[in-house]
Parts: C-alpha cells; sequence; structure tokens
C-alpha cells in the first residue's frame, strides 16, 4: 500500500511552464513598438477664422461695447490695435514705429512674445478682467463696463510671417504670465495653464483653467 | 522530530563516510520570471503609448517639423491636413507639391483656394456624413480640420489652406504643436 502512494507522488509532479515562445513573442514585439512610439506628446490649439469668429458675435447681443483687439503680425515686430481706440501704444504709432520691435540674435529676427504677453495682460486683461468673465457663458447677464468680445482676439500675420511665430503669438495671447498668480485673486487652482476640452460626441469645446485671450481668429478680417 | 534523528543516525551508521558520494549542487535552470515582469511592463506601456492619440503626425528632419508650445489642449479625430516643406497631405494621401513655401499659380486659379485640395476635402467630407447617418447630415457636419504645418512655412500657405478648408465647409481649425508641458 505504501510502495503505491509514492508512485502516486511521483506522476503528480508538474513541469515548469515553457516561456521561451513568449519571451521571443516579446522580443519581437518590443523593438516594433519602439520603432513607431512617438515619444513627442502632440496637442493643437484653437483657432478660428475672422469670419467664423464674427457670424458668433453677431448673435450676440448688439447693445454691448466691443473691444475688438487686434495684433498684426509685421516684419519688423507686433503692432496691435483695439476698435474702439485705435493703436495700442499711439506715440509709437505716431512715429511709424510697431508696439514690440523685433530683436536681433545670431543673424535672425526674434519676436519678443514675452513682452507680448506682458503688454496684453497689463493694458487689456488686469484693468478689464473684473468686469468680464469667459466662464459666465453666452446666455449670463454682462456687467456694465463688459465687452460682447472678451477673450477674443484676432491675430493678423503678414504673408511671408513663418508659422512657428504665428504659434508663438497665439500663445502669447492665450496664456496668462507668471506675475498674474499674484496679482489676479481668482486664479483658480494656482494654475495658469489654459486647456481646451471636448468631449466625445460633444459639438463644442469647453475652455478650463485660466485664460487671457483664448478665442482667436487668424486671418485678415 | 525525534523519528528523523532517528533516520539519520541509521543513515550515517549504514553508509560509510568514504562510500558517500560527492556533494554537487544541482543545475541551476535560467529564472526568466523577473525578465519577462519587465518585458510585460515595457510592452503595455509601449502600446498604451501608441495607441493613446486618434491621430499620428510623422515629423522628419527638414521636411515637417511642428511648433513648440505652451498648449496642453489634447487632438480629437477629424480630417488631418500636413503642409510639409514638399507636399500637402491630407490623411496620408499626397494632394498637392509645395516648392519654396508656396504652391504653383496653376493649383490656385483664384489665388486663394488650391484646387486640388478642396476636391479632396469635398469627397472626405461626403464620406463622413455617408460614414455617419444619424448625425443629421449636412447640417450635423462638425467640420473640424487638423493641420499640421513646418515650422518654416509661410503664413500665406497656411492662410490658403484654411481658405480653401473654409470653401470645403470645414470651419473649425485645431493647429497641431508639440507639447512642451504634460497635460
Amino acid at each position: 500500500m505504501a510502495k503505491k502512494s509514492k508512485r502516486l507522488e511521483v506522476d503528480m509532479k508538474v513541469e515548469d511552464v515553457n516561456l521561451m515562445p513568449i519571451m521571443n513573442l516579446m522580443c519581437m514585439l518590443i523593438p516594433f513598438t519602439l520603432l513607431s512610439a512617438q515619444f513627442v506628446q502632440i496637442g493643437i490649439v484653437l483657432v478660428d477664422t475672422p469670419r467664423q469668429s464674427r457670424s458668433q458675435q453677431q448673435k450676440q447681443d448688439d447693445n454691448q461695447k466691443t473691444l475688438g483687439l487686434t495684433i498684426n503680425i509685421k516684419q519688423d515686430g507686433y503692432d496691435i490695435s483695439t476698435k474702439s481706440g485705435g493703436s495700442a501704444c499711439p506715440q509709437r504709432a505716431a512715429m511709424n514705429q510697431v508696439c514690440i520691435p523685433v530683436t536681433m540674435a545670431g543673424g535672425k529676427k526674434v519676436y519678443n512674445a514675452a513682452a507680448l504677453r506682458k503688454f496684453l495682460y497689463d493694458k487689456f486683461y488686469k484693468p478689464h478682467y473684473k468686469n468680464n468673465s469667459l466662464a459666465a457663458g453666452k446666455d449670463a447677464p454682462k456687467s456694465a463696463g463688459a465687452f460682447s468680445d472678451w477673450g477674443k482676439v484676432t491675430i493678423v500675420p503678414e504673408d511671408t510671417i513663418p508659422y512657428e511665430n504665428v504659434i508663438e503669438t497665439l500663445d502669447a495671447a492665450r496664456e496668462l504670465p507668471p506675475e498674474a498668480k499674484n496679482e489676479i485673486q481668482d486664479v483658480k487652482g494656482g494654475t495658469l495653464a489654459c486647456v481646451f476640452k471636448k468631449k466625445p460626441g460633444e459639438k463644442d469645446w469647453q475652455l478650463e483653467g485660466n485664460c487671457m485671450f483664448p478665442l482667436v481668429a487668424v486671418g485678415r478680417p | 522530530m525525534a523519528d528523523v534523528k532517528m533516520d539519520e543516525t541509521q543513515l550515517e551508521e549504514e553508509v560509510p563516510r568514504k562510500a558517500r558520494k560527492p556533494f554537487t549542487p544541482e543545475e541551476g535552470g535560467l529564472t526568466i520570471t523577473s525578465l519577462m515582469d519587465a518585458l510585460t511592463i515595457i510592452l503595455i506601456f509601449l502600446l498604451k503609448s501608441y495607441g493613446s492619440d486618434p491621430m499620428q503626425v510623422p515629423q522628419k528632419k527638414n521636411e515637417l517639423m511642428i511648433p513648440k508650445s505652451d498648449s496642453m489642449s489634447n487632438m480629437v479625430d477629424c480630417v488631418d491636413i500636413q503642409i510639409s516643406r514638399t507636399t500637402i497631405v491630407v490623411k496620408g494621401k499626397k494632394i498637392v507639391a509645395v516648392n519654396n513655401g508656396a504652391v504653383s499659380s496653376s493649383d490656385t486659379p483664384d489665388g486663394f483656394t488650391i484646387k486640388a485640395l478642396k476636391d479632396a476635402l469635398d469627397e472626405y467630407r461626403q464620406k463622413e456624413i455617408e460614414s455617419k447617418p444619424n448625425a443629421g447630415g449636412e447640417k450635423g457636419f462638425q467640420g473640424d480640420a487638423f493641420i499640421a504645418a513646418d515650422t518654416t512655412i509661410p503664413w500665406k500657405l497656411v492662410n490658403q489652406v484654411m481658405m480653401t478648408c473654409t470653401r470645403a465647409k470645414y470651419v473649425r481649425f485645431s493647429f497641431a504643436i508639440v507639447k512642451t508641458r504634460g497635460g
């Protein structure tokens, strides 16, 4: 009887799983995925055409005042103007100069996007942000002194301006400068990021975070 | 326990020390379980990063380099137009040749609309409407276009592409950028 049970024990031994075929498969898959993987993250910047932007604005209240902020990207720098007030830097405009001139670095023109961001913030955002809100929605009643086109900016690049400079300008207009963290009381969540989000199946994009002038129309008005 | 001890002493008595076999360690097999774990984790990570974006933008030096931006917005699935230094590509299909940052005047009869691009976009719009019969046909068409252009492309060409898109009823634009911060 004892002999029989010993034999049964031997039969029950389980052999190790042979992992070599799986290993071979892994070694093939990993180089393949490494080659096809993208390690840079691609994102987007949302833009409108001036015509599209205008048609949306006409649906809103016509009695409210508009800011009509426009940034012209010229060969010699950024020129900023509003519909109501004309040039944002009249003294320079009188001398036929742009608001924020380009600088030269290594024989290459450099557009000063940081200075543009600071200029837009000091001149247009800081004095008016308390009366205006992007989050209030289109149908919400607006306070006195509010602009119907708050958050909107039209960017007009000259034909020869490289695409990279247009993107830099979009960034400068959309995001708040670092000093806003201390100066603006209602900076939500302590972050200065401005993000467009769209849920699957929804038609419209939603704005999240803290934005300066995120609704950009690019092109000749 | 006592039985075991007794067995050992019995064994020593039965097998003399000299007759015993010398101690040889068991042959050690390669332990690949931990390696398997590491490889599985790497594979899952790679597969996840491969499939997270709805569209791929292959970047090539001196051909199509996308500008960097602070934007943290993510892309959605829509018609994608790539403007490289040599071609305009719609959904992976070459449409028009680009020379020195411009298309030839024969491709733009009115100076603004790129004819071949408009034809291609019209075709894609029709396909998109037909593929979503419950989306409300022409009225429900959202018209999202995703433009990935090289950093050096002059604005004039990007503007011509946008105008052509507008005429093909693609009216909402998103420009591709390389994110400089996560999100």
